[in-house]
């Protein structure tokens, strides 16, 4: 059986990806979580000390890493498309694994920009988008964690009995990666 | 960490490890070892045992016997075997370096004359190499007191009345009765009456044999880390009849009395709990001398070690990952 680590940034991640993969009528015991805790863990060698071990024993055959794409303007260094795939292809470099890993961003697919949460935003009609952008501006809340809980928590009470639209195109991309590392 | 410890090994003759380099590093005082079944868990303790017993001839031949009379005393009731070349002859070849010292016994037979070939240095340079007619062997028992190994049948009467000697000489006898008392508080005392291990119950004395396996295998464990001072315990199945909520008290004093004294422990689940209780028990007390060592087999079948600090047993456990193997 193939076994693959998906490593995320957090645990709304880790509950996306355990869904969609539920969705997608793979075993969920194929898939292998590591949550990292933040995107600035992804680019640190350390991070990797557990997934080596198992890498380096044969136990994990395919290696997902999944990261917010960001903003470029919010941080010029990791934030933004290319700067999140450009960081991501050189630590994967430096772990040695380029042969057995896969990447996807997570963002907005019409910006490239946003994470996780966008992208789910970007799968519902645009009226109801709107509200809950115009609730988040209205509240003032700052900084981009909590905006983060604040959609997963408005998506979930607007849409408690479907919780994403996977038929969405904007799925697309995510689905056929995760089909084709799981066949 | 104690000099006395063994932080690596590697075993390159015993059983399953007989075809390939084995190695296992970064060891600390408490060890637990998972994998799934047939991988070589309790074989991988057994070589341990050996290792760390081999401080002479007659210590390492003691201990090669221990072994396989464990493994086969079941087999050999109603036709007792009073033969201890039996038991030795059951293993063909070992060996295995570590930290420590350079083990290694192999039995051979050239021109129908059998020979034992014993080799060990010591890390002090001190070598003893010999080899032996099998008809001039004459085997000398030499057990070495703190190297205990606690089976997956648990302990007999003399095994747990042999330990309890080091509970006497270090006067913890209300320390035991209050550990067991925890366990099971109708249990009133522990004593050893004659050679028989006995609790005493609404005032009356009782066999252990009487009770349950997991109140013996519990009073072993203590008795055990006490005999076992500065030395190693060995436990196979350690939550071998232990109730589910003694789980945490029985780390807590693992952890406690292996540090208190300088025991070196091995010990095997299969239990999630288990493996959850020791992980949750070692934050508790901030003990971060402890390693889960997972055996696994590789793309080409080879058995491997996996070797699990605090971090990362930690991490895993609280990211909910399966780490006793797949």
């Amino acid at each position: 059986m193939v076994k693959t680590a998906i490593l995320v940034e957090g645990k709304n991640d880790k509950e996306f990806f355990q869904k969609l993969i539920g969705h997608l009528g793979v075993d969920g015991n194929q898939a292998i979580y590591y949550v990292l805790n933040g995107k600035s863990n992804f680019f640190k060698t350390e991070k990797y000390e557990d997934l080596m071990l198992e890498v380096g024993s044969g136990q994990i055959d395919q290696v997902l890493f999944v990261v917010d794409a960001d903003d470029v303007t919010n941080d010029q260094k990791n934030g933004g498309y290319e700067n999140t795939e450009k960081e991501l292809t050189k630590i994967i470099d430096q772990l040695g694994i380029q042969a057995i890993s896969s990447t996807y961003i997570m963002c907005d697919p019409t910006t490239q920009t946003g994470n996780l949460e966008s992208l789910i935003l970007s799968a519902i009609p645009e009226p109801h988008k709107s509200c809950i952008e115009i609730f988040i501006s209205c509240s003032e809340f700052k900084s981009k964690d909590s905006h983060k809980a604040i959609y997963n928590q408005l998506y979930k009470l607007a849409y408690p009995d479907k919780p994403f639209d996977y038929a969405h195109p904007h799925f697309e991309t995510l689905k056929k990666k995760l089909i084709d590392i799981f066949k | 960490m104690n000099k006395h410890f063994l932080t690596e090994i590697q075993i390159t003759r015993f059983k399953c490890f007989n075809y390939f380099h084995f190695g296992m590093s970064s060891l600390s005082r408490v060890n637990l070892i998972g994998g799934k079944n047939n991988i070589g868990k309790t074989a991988l303790m057994e070589a341990c045992y050996i290792h760390v017993h081999s401080k002479s001839i007659n210590s390492m031949i003691t201990a090669i016997i221990n072994i396989k009379y464990a493994r086969e005393c079941l087999n050999i009731v109603g036709n007792p075997v009073d033969n201890l070349v039996y038991f030795l002859d059951g293993t063909q070849t070992y060996q295995a370096a570590s930290n420590l010292l350079f083990t290694e016994f192999i039995r051979s037979e050239v021109d129908a004359t059998k020979k034992y070939t014993f080799r060990i240095i010591h890390k002090s340079k001190e070598i003893i190499d010999k080899e032996i007619n099998a008809n001039e062997l004459s085997i000398i028992v030499e057990q070495i007191n703190n190297i205990k190994f606690i089976d997956n049948f648990g302990w007999t009467d003399n095994e747990l009345t042999s330990a309890y000697r080091a509970i006497q000489k270090d006067d913890q006898e209300a320390n035991l009765n209050a550990f067991i008392k925890e366990f099971d508080e109708s249990i009133e005392s522990f004593k050893v009456i004659g050679n028989k291990p006995q609790c005493k119950i609404n005032g009356e004395y009782r066999d252990l044999v009487e009770l349950g396996d997991g109140l013996r295998h519990y009073i072993s464990i203590i008795c055990a880390l006490f005999a076992c001072k500065d030395g190693y315990l060995f436990v196979d199945e350690i939550d071998n009849g232990i109730h589910y909520t003694q789980l945490d008290r029985l780390w807590e004093l693992i952890l406690t009395l292996s540090k208190q004294t300088h025991c070196q422990l091995f010990a095997v689940t299969h239990s999630k709990e288990m493996l959850e209780s020791f992980a949750r028990v070692a934050k508790k007390l901030d003990e971060r001398d402890i390693s889960y060592i997972t055996l696994v087999k590789d793309n080409k079948q080879q058995i491997k070690a996996l070797t699990r600090n605090y971090d990362m047993l930690l991490d895993s456990i609280e990211q909910e990952r399966e780490v006793r193997g797949w």
